[in-house]
């Protein structure tokens, strides 16, 4: 419809040109507007990297954002690793091209998976992220609402094992915590020990433990039907999930070239090498096309399911005690529990029972 | 003489004098007669694998060997590690070899990692060993040793250092097992990283005190290269069964989109370093280490646990019969011993449990015969409220029979007599009616007869009344009769 208004306009005669500005309101431009105002603001967005020490997550962070964010990291020896427990680690820095600027937080996860007994290994990370989700709500929740920091993790990048035949117990323990509070995007890492029948493989058989153990990770959306043929072609690609990626600091020279990549002796593997690896899919869609859509997810589905849950539990506890204060005006539920349903239902038969007693004094009193 | 002889008898054994020979005896061929001996009778040798599930184990063991063991792949969803031997008999050049290979399947994937099935599993194969040495009827040189000869360690390829399971898995087994660590996968970590890896690796080891086998280097013949091999370890090896065509030959190796990584090529990876150490060059060795060392060592420390030792106070040697069947008798008196007295605990409670419960019929039985006794009480009360209550309606019953048939009397009387003096007598009868022997005066023999029952007294007055008026009356003589 647009389209063919432009085109009339090019060959409008005068009177066809008023007749078209009387027709045209100009909200098109709207998306531009959003641009500019975006642009003025910024962006900030959160990622969280886990997974056992050792599979490459600071090497893929570097290659992902082309910053170095760990600078001086100790590395712990295997005698200290034995019982070691899982530390949360932030990492914000604020990064600009093209005039987009854009506040980015990595959290790490020092410490996941590597001790021996790794039971409920996960249970700091789920901590943290439901302290994220809370401290938003309680913000959202105050009286001054207009500098809100959202510090709620966005998007999750878990590291597999490639050394293996599929998920590991930690991994599904991990997912299976997780997977409900924040998008996770499952990578295979290190994935130059592996043939490309082998990555294939690998690829089914995780998918295939992912279905079996009932976890949801971050699906791509469907993309409408006018959207770009790009886009859509991309999509498609962008299905063959997990990424097995490779991830590299360093720039090597090849075929004339420098690239980034890592050197060894029987050959030059290349990072943003689609026959190589998944590396530039990952980037594309983390950062060119679905960032966004992360964020999106996150403050739609993940915050809101937070929010509902916590104050369903805030309220039930007010029925039982109603001394308590709330900081929070209560709501009215919307699906009350089973006690009180039960107290109704007999408070209901009471009224019944002396409203027929009634009736029937009355009619005993006109009998008489 | 007798001096120099007593000498030679009392002092230890004197050192061996060296002679040379005079001409060709031939004992030279002893070496050869034990190799043909060995040979004839086959030789054994067990490898333990250890490492992550998926790492390679399987693969390279094809590999080393060129051969296939069909070996299924396991899952990283097993509860606990369960040790898995295999064995198989191989041949080359009229050698044979029967090799047994034991896969730890399902190390180091549970949540809460551990390591101490294979450590039990070592245990078990020494335990084995010594049962059959200490039998009594035993056959050595027919019995298939079991015992592992070299365990086989995989590191994953992290880049950083050991993890902290394999720190800990190494620790224990290094006085039990020959250990040679070996980096899975290499093709994941580039020369520069691959040497910063090993120096970390071999540093972790010497600070916390593992002890890796270490090829010998006392035999002239193999101790140059041994020596060389020692600063390689830990080996990072690359296994693959796939042949790929390289140049005009088909090679081993894994075809990548990058490049082929030959499996036999010492630029790529340590294989051929591994072949040849482990099995060209040291199988024996690794085998006599495992006896001389590892062996004796358990079995020192089991027998030290037993109880035996390896002399007496008074410096005479202990056969190990002799000590075994005192141990055993002292063991079977202790177990009496022990019996006894649980016996004893056991009737002991049996008479108390038999005491309270006597005690508590008895208490029952109290309480049965309380309430009886309260029971009859109370019936015999009841008994007596019955009894009065019977005696009162009995008592109303005939004054009512009475008052009637006197009513029906009086009605018949006062048709003939004056209402005055039915009056004033009627009134006396009141005021005196209720003292039946006061009033019994007036009229002695009527009362007389007439009290043959106990009747009220306003009954008596107007049958008094009437007597004289019934003497002629017919009903007097009816009441008088």
């Amino acid at each position: 419809m647009s389209t063919g208004l432009r085109y009339k306009s090019k060959l409008a005669t005068p009177e066809d040109k008023q007749d078209i500005d009387k027709q045209y309101v100009g909200f098109a431009t709207l998306p531009n507007q959003v641009h500019r105002k975006s642009v003025k603001k910024g962006f900030d967005f959160t990622l969280m990297v886990a997974g056992e020490s050792g599979l490459g997550k600071s090497t893929l962070v570097h290659s992902l954002f082309l910053t170095d964010l760990y600078k001086d990291r100790k590395l712990l020896s295997a005698e200290e690793r034995i019982s070691q427990t899982v530390e949360i680690l932030k990492h914000t820095v604020d990064i600009e091209e093209k005039g987009v600027k854009l506040k980015l937080t990595i959290v790490d996860t020092p410490g996941f998976g590597d001790a021996v007994n790794n039971t409920e290994c996960w249970k700091p990370i789920t901590d943290y992220v439901d302290q994220q989700f809370e401290q938003y709500f309680r913000d959202e929740s105050g009286l001054n609402r207009k500098n809100i920091q959202d510090n709620r993790v966005h998007c999750c990048l878990y590291f597999i094992s490639p050394f293996g035949h599929g998920l590991r117990p930690v991994d599904v323990g991990f997912m299976k915590a997780l997977h409900e509070k924040v998008n996770i995007v499952p990578l295979i890492a290190k994935a130059d020990c592996l043939v490309p029948s082998e990555i294939r493989k690998l690829k089914e058989r995780i998918r295939e433990e992912i279905d079996k153990f009932g976890i949801h990770v971050y699906q791509f959306p469907e993309c409408d039907s006018d959207e770009d043929e790009d886009f859509k072609q991309q999509d498609r690609e962008l299905k063959s999930a997990p990424f097995a990626v490779i991830g590299s600091n360093t720039v090597v020279e090849a075929k004339g070239q420098r690239v980034r990549g890592r050197l060894y002796p029987w050959g030059i593997v290349e990072v943003e090498n689609q026959a190589h690896c998944d590396f530039v899919k990952l980037r594309n869609m983390l950062i060119r096309t679905h960032m966004h859509d992360l964020k999106d997810v996150t403050c739609d589905v993940h915050y809101e399911n937070y929010r509902a849950h916590c104050i369903q539990q805030m309220t039930s506890k007010l029925t039982q005690d109603s001394r308590m204060e709330s900081p929070i005006p209560i709501l009215p539920l919307p699906t009350p529990d089973a006690e009180t349903e039960k107290l109704i239902r007999m408070k209901d038969e009471e009224l019944r029972r002396m409203q027929e007693m009634l009736q029937r004094m009355k009619q005993q009193m006109q009998d008489q | 003489m007798a001096a120099t002889d007593l000498e030679r008898f009392s002092n230890a054994e004197p050192e061996p004098r060296s002679l040379s020979l005079g001409g060709h005896v031939g004992f030279d061929s002893l070496p050869d007669q034990l190799v043909s001996k060995s040979v004839t009778q086959g030789f054994s040798f067990n490898i333990l694998c250890v490492g992550e599930t998926g790492i390679g184990k399987s693969t390279l063991m094809n590999t080393l060997f060129n051969t296939t063991f069909e070996t299924e792949e396991a899952s990283h969803h097993e509860a606990c590690v369960r040790l898995r031997p295999q064995t198989y008999d191989l041949q080359e050049s009229n050698v044979q070899l029967k090799l047994t290979i034991v896969d730890a399947v399902g190390f180091g994937d549970q949540i809460n990692k551990d390591e101490r099935p294979i450590v039990d599993y070592i245990d078990a194969q020494f335990e084995n060993y010594l049962q059959e040495e200490l039998k009594i009827r035993r056959s050595l040189f027919d019995y298939h040793d079991t015992r592992i000869h070299v365990c086989l360690y995989f590191i994953t390829p992290t880049g950083h250092s050991l993890k902290s399971l394999d720190l800990v898995t190494m620790k224990k087994l290094d006085s039990k097992v020959n250990i040679i660590p070996i980096i899975a996968k290499a093709d994941t970590i580039s020369k520069s990283e691959l040497h910063k890896f090993k120096i970390k690796i071999m540093g972790e080891l010497v600070s916390n005190g593992v002890q890796i086998y270490q090829f010998p280097t006392d035999d002239e013949a193999v101790a140059e290269i041994n020596a060389v091999m020692n600063a390689h370890l830990p080996f990072a090896v690359v296994g693959s069964t796939e042949e790929v065509k390289v140049g005009n030959k088909l090679v081993r190796a894994r075809q990548y989109p990058w490049g082929v990584v030959q499996v036999e090529n010492e630029n790529h990876c340590d294989f051929v370093k591994l072949r040849e150490m482990l099995i060209r060059v040291n199988m024996e060795d690794l085998r006599e280490q495992t006896h001389s060392r590892h062996y004796e060592l358990y079995r020192r420390c089991k027998l030290e646990e037993m109880g035996f030792q390896d002399s007496d106070g008074d410096s005479q040697p202990f056969s190990l019969q002799e000590t075994y069947e005192a141990k055993r008798k002292e063991f079977l008196s202790e177990l009496q011993r022990k019996e006894e007295e649980m016996r004893q605990m056991f009737v002991n409670k049996v008479k108390e449990t038999e005491l309270e419960l006597k005690e508590k019929e008895r208490e029952l039985h109290e309480k049965f015969e309380h309430l009886k006794r309260v029971h009859q009480e109370e019936k015999r009360k009841v008994e007596e409220k019955r009894r009065e209550l019977e005696e009162e309606t009995n008592a109303f019953n005939r004054r009512k029979a009475a008052v009637e048939a006197l009513q029906s009397q009086a009605l018949h009387a006062t048709s003939q007599q004056p209402l005055r003096k039915d009056k004033d007598k009627k009134n006396r009868s009141d005021i005196g009616a209720h003292q039946p022997g006061m009033s019994l005066s007036s009229s002695k023999v009527m009362m007389t007869k007439a009290s043959v029952e106990p009747l009220n007294c306003s009954s008596w007055w107007p049958a008094i009344q009437c007597c004289s008026c019934l003497v002629r009356d017919a009903t007097w003589r009816e009441g008088f009769l």
